[in-house]
């Protein structure tokens, strides 16, 4: 599993990537969303995790940019806002998964595994994905 | 010509869109950065201006990001800074002019219908 990580904080990047290390086989962390956006046109990456706070473009501007170029890749925001109105455009925005900091590691690891079991299944079964879209 | 001028500085942006907008262009302008690259997702345009000074991500980020999503799209850089840094990753990502402000008129309207020409 490929994942992308960004965030401008160090230190929460770093520790992110340490809590996910046993899931991804390639873990990329990057702080702009200039470089994450590059990253994701450069490269397939299975799962994004951000946080509202990046260098250049804050992360509520960059969602929507990042599920345009991948619309399939599911999105996992951290936030320390735990406003009704950021949550709505969080998942206006495409997110899959809104998380206010600090974070529970269990419950990202959860999430996570839980993202990338479904994408995975949809490859494996494209007429589940078909379905999934026809009315009973 | 359809024509993307993004600047962070709302008196250029008006300035350039009299400017380019008096020739019959159609002239789209924005100061951020993400207007900027969801326009390049949306579709091509003749060409695309772009100050390094933007709102959110800086024109020097943004750059390979557009030259990624529209390749053929000739950019036009604008920017204060004559560091060799800048200018050098300006020119490593190549755009089709880089002007250092203030921007002459007349020299834009040139480089322009350059664009123009060579499209045709």
């Amino acid at each position: 599993m490929r994942i992308i990580i960004a965030s401008s904080d160090d230190a929460l990047r770093r520790f992110v990537a340490h809590i996910l290390e046993g899931l991804g086989e390639g873990i990329r962390t990057v702080s702009r969303s200039g470089e994450l956006l590059k990253a994701v046109l450069d490269k397939d990456y299975d799962l994004a995790v951000i946080t509202l706070d990046l260098g250049g473009m804050s992360g509520l501007e960059t969602l929507p940019i990042l599920k345009r170029l991948r619309p399939k890749m599911p999105v996992i925001v951290l936030s320390e806002d735990n406003s009704a109105e950021v949550r709505a455009d969080v998942f206006e925005g495409g997110a899959l998964h809104y998380f206010v900091l600090p974070i529970h590691p269990p419950a990202l690891v959860s999430a996570v595994s839980a993202a990338v079991r479904k994408a995975e299944s949809r490859v494996q079964n494209p007429e589940s994905r078909i379905k999934s879209h026809l009315k009973e | 010509m359809d024509i993307i001028v993004a600047s962070s500085d709302g008196e250029l942006r008006r300035s350039l869109a009299d400017l380019l907008g008096s020739s019959s262009n159609h002239v789209r302008t924005t100061p951020r950065s993400s207007e900027l690259i969801q326009w390049a997702i949306d579709g091509e345009a003749d060409a695309v201006v772009v100050d390094v000074d933007l709102v959110g991500m800086d024109g020097v980020e943004a750059l390979p990001i557009l030259k990624q999503l529209r390749p053929k799209v000739p950019i036009i850089m604008l920017s204060s800074d004559t560091s060799m840094e800048v200018s050098r990753r300006i020119a490593e990502i190549g755009v089709f002019y880089h002007f250092v402000k203030p921007v002459d008129p007349s020299d834009l309207m040139h480089v322009v219908r350059a664009v123009g020409g060579a499209g045709r």
